[in-house]
């Protein structure tokens, strides 16, 4: 069963498409991630899922009910969402804040309950507006979760926080899985849709230009192993192409990735032609292709260019 | 009702919490009316030279006493070419001229005063005396207050003379009523002032900042109906403006011993809700029409200005040019103070009540239609 079918689902503003004729569905208890450069229609898309959206084209279905002229009663009940910028009074606390929404909502979570989920304990009588970032970003994960829905929607939930707060939400959300719940994220972060998704849908300008869990994603595009290093010196990437086992090459400044099917002896290749004297290399490091490595090769650039 | 309710008390706590909000809606008024109680409340009361020529003798004096009685009257004596030559000068706000025609009818009156009771039966025969009034029609509102009095005192012979009740106390009565200050007149522009600036800084400012800060955007994405919001943030300004009318009559009433018609409290009311609302949805209208929270403190600058200076809140519509009026009687700031003005001191008004409800509820339909047409929920910076 599909908590989320979308098909050719087009959205155009001041005739420019933003979302063009894109197709997918959301599977009951996954957690399904739009990964893409800023500009790539990950919010457009969610939104038009959530309601808040008008699309200009294609039909979405949202836990069996078919969207049309943004009727969304009763629906409202079953969904969580976080938007991008979380607007809040700014004078009301955490656990003022929890309360008003709850009273949007049939059957509300109790504040407190909530407040532990996100661990805001300690925050519980702060105003909103003397929040950290952090903070503010798992208020509003909480906000999305004062009606315990069914079907939760993440709108960058970690952009723009410290790598601690960032594992803080991580963690919540892998909460929000075991539960059973479905979510849909977005996000421009690799290493948090690997961390994260089930199966991620890679956006670029408008379009879907890759969909699968993030392993089969980087099966699908790398049976190789990515051999990293600075060079300094002039050296050729067409020469580092024909070592052995190479089936690939990419050069970004200094440094230099080849994928290879033979990593020793690829690596034996490499360590001749430093040996002749052409260049020399540091930072030699040997890993598995990851969704940046598989961004790049579909689109040609990184993704947080 | 449970959203409802819960939205209220959010709307308050977050106005009580903004220290800004509530010295502009509540500090705000009331410095204003301590500057002026304090330059005005003395001894200003406001007098009008009152001229009178007398040609009819004896008869006529009690007549001239009784004005003189009057406190808002400064009453000179003397012949007609002198007080209309006066009253051109502007030295005289009117000049009352008791003809000598006049003498036997109130020699008839001052006898039935000072004999009560006894029926007017055999008198009713009394001829008919008429007094004339000089004044300057430019100067319409203080002409109106003093033919106001004029009105009343003569008004209290006349029902002597029938004998339906004693002159003399009757009189009286009337007479400090109509003591008016400069003070008794400033309450109801200030109030009138305030329930305007509350539908402009006091909502529309606030809504645009809901707005663009997506708030209003976050709630949207609930089950929440977008028109319980509205009925509540609607119904928390009123209670603003109840506030705002209470504190503001109650300061007038106990620091400035400013007189409130108590028997026109309701209608008062009435006329502050209707006006409040007009402004509120006022508020509503110019908010879909700026972009960002700078703009609107712009745009709602306009109508604030426009409306406090040309609608005779401060001073009076006709030290205005006349081409000026069509401009002042379209304003409903105009109505507002000039409907609370009567109401609540029994002041000589410039519009008939009904014309400022009618006045009142056209603008409040039109803000209201435009309203629905330009507001925004989603940000427009």
């Amino acid at each position: 069963m599909s908590a989320i079918e979308v098909s050719k689902l087009r959205k155009i503003y001041h005739g420019v498409t933003a979302v063009n004729d894109i197709s997918f569905e959301v599977r009951d208890g996954e957690v399904f991630g739009l990964l893409g450069p800023n500009g790539a229609g990950k919010t457009t898309t969610v939104e038009c899922i959530e309601g808040l959206r008008q699309p200009d084209g294609g039909t979405i279905t949202v836990l069996g009910h078919t969207l049309n002229n943004g009727s969304m009663n009763g629906l409202k009940e079953q969904i969580g969402i976080q938007l991008q910028t979380t607007g809040l009074y700014p004078l009301h606390t955490v656990h003022e804040l929890l309360t008003l929404f709850g009273s949007f909502y049939k059957h509300p979570v109790p504040p407190d309950d909530l407040i532990k989920m996100v661990s805001l304990e300690d925050k519980r009588d702060t105003r909103s507006k003397n929040l950290s970032g952090g903070q503010m970003q798992r208020l509003s994960l909480a906000l999305a979760l004062v009606n315990d829905p069914r079907l939760v929607f993440l709108d960058e939930p970690t952009t723009g926080l410290d790598p601690q707060s960032r594992r803080q939400i991580w963690n919540i959300v892998s909460d929000l899985k075991s539960q059973g719940k479905t979510v849909m994220m977005t996000t421009h972060y690799m290493e948090e849709a690997q961390a994260l998704c089930d199966r991620v849908a890679v956006m670029d300008s408008g379009t879907i230009i890759a969909l699968n869990s993030p392993q089969g994603l980087i099966a699908e595009h790398f049976e190789t192993t990515a051999i990293e290093f600075e060079a300094q010196g002039d050296v050729s990437i067409e020469t580092l192409k024909g070592l052995r086992g190479v089936e690939d090459a990419g050069r970004d400044g200094a440094l230099v990735t080849l994928y290879t099917r033979d990593t020793p002896r690829t690596i034996e290749g490499l360590l001749d032609v430093a040996r002749e004297g052409a260049f020399q290399f540091s930072d030699l490091r040997v890993r598995s292709a990851t969704l940046e490595d598989v961004f790049l090769k579909l689109t040609g650039r990184r993704i947080r260019d | 009702m449970r959203s409802l309710a819960q939205l209220f008390i959010a709307s308050v706590r977050e106005f009580t919490r903004d220290i800004t909000a509530l010295f502009w809606t509540m500090a705000f008024p009331l410095f204003f009316i301590f500057i002026f109680g304090v330059i005005f409340s003395g001894d200003g009361e406001v007098s009008f030279d009152l001229g009178i020529v007398n040609q009819a003798g004896d008869a006529g004096q009690q007549l001239v006493d009784t004005f003189k009685s009057i406190e808002a009257f400064d009453v000179t004596t003397g012949t007609q070419e002198d007080e209309l030559a006066a009253l051109k000068d502007g030295d005289r706000s009117a000049v009352i001229v008791i003809p000598a025609e006049a003498a036997d009818t109130l020699r008839l009156a001052s006898r039935e005063s000072g004999e009560l009771p006894t029926g007017g039966g055999s008198e009713s025969a009394a001829p008919q005396a008429a007094l004339d009034v000089y004044y300057d029609p430019a100067n319409t509102n203080t002409s109106q207050i003093v033919l106001n009095i004029v009105d009343k005192v003569v008004g209290g012979i006349n029902q002597g003379i029938t004998g339906v009740q004693p002159v003399v106390t009757l009189e009286q009565r009337t007479v400090t009523s109509t003591s008016l200050r400069n003070i008794d007149y400033l309450l109801p522009g200030v109030i009138a002032m305030s329930l305007m600036q509350l539908g402009l800084f006091g909502t529309a400012a606030p809504l645009v900042s809901l707005r663009e800060k997506q708030v209003l955007r976050r709630m949207g994405a609930t089950p929440l109906s977008r028109t319980t919001l509205l009925i509540s943030q609607i119904l928390f300004r009123l209670a603003i403006a109840a506030v705002q009318l209470v504190v503001i009559m109650g300061v007038g009433a106990l620091a400035f011993d400013v007189h409130i018609e108590a028997r026109n409290i309701p209608g008062i009311i009435g006329i502050a809700a209707l006006g409040s609302t007009m402004f509120i949805t006022l508020g509503y209208f110019l908010s879909g029409l700026a972009k960002t929270e700078e703009a609107v403190q712009g745009i709602v600058q306009l109508p604030n200005f426009v409306f406090m200076f040309l609608s005779g809140i401060f001073f009076p519509v006709d030290m205005m040019p006349s081409w000026l009026r069509p401009v002042v009687d379209a304003i409903p700031l105009s109505y507002l103070a000039d409907a609370l003005r009567k109401l609540m001191i029994d002041a000589g008004s410039y519009y008939s009540l009904t014309t400022s409800v009618l006045i009142l509820s056209a603008w409040l339909l039109a803000c209201g239609v435009l309203a629905v047409r330009f507001f925004k929920w989603e940000p427009q910076g």
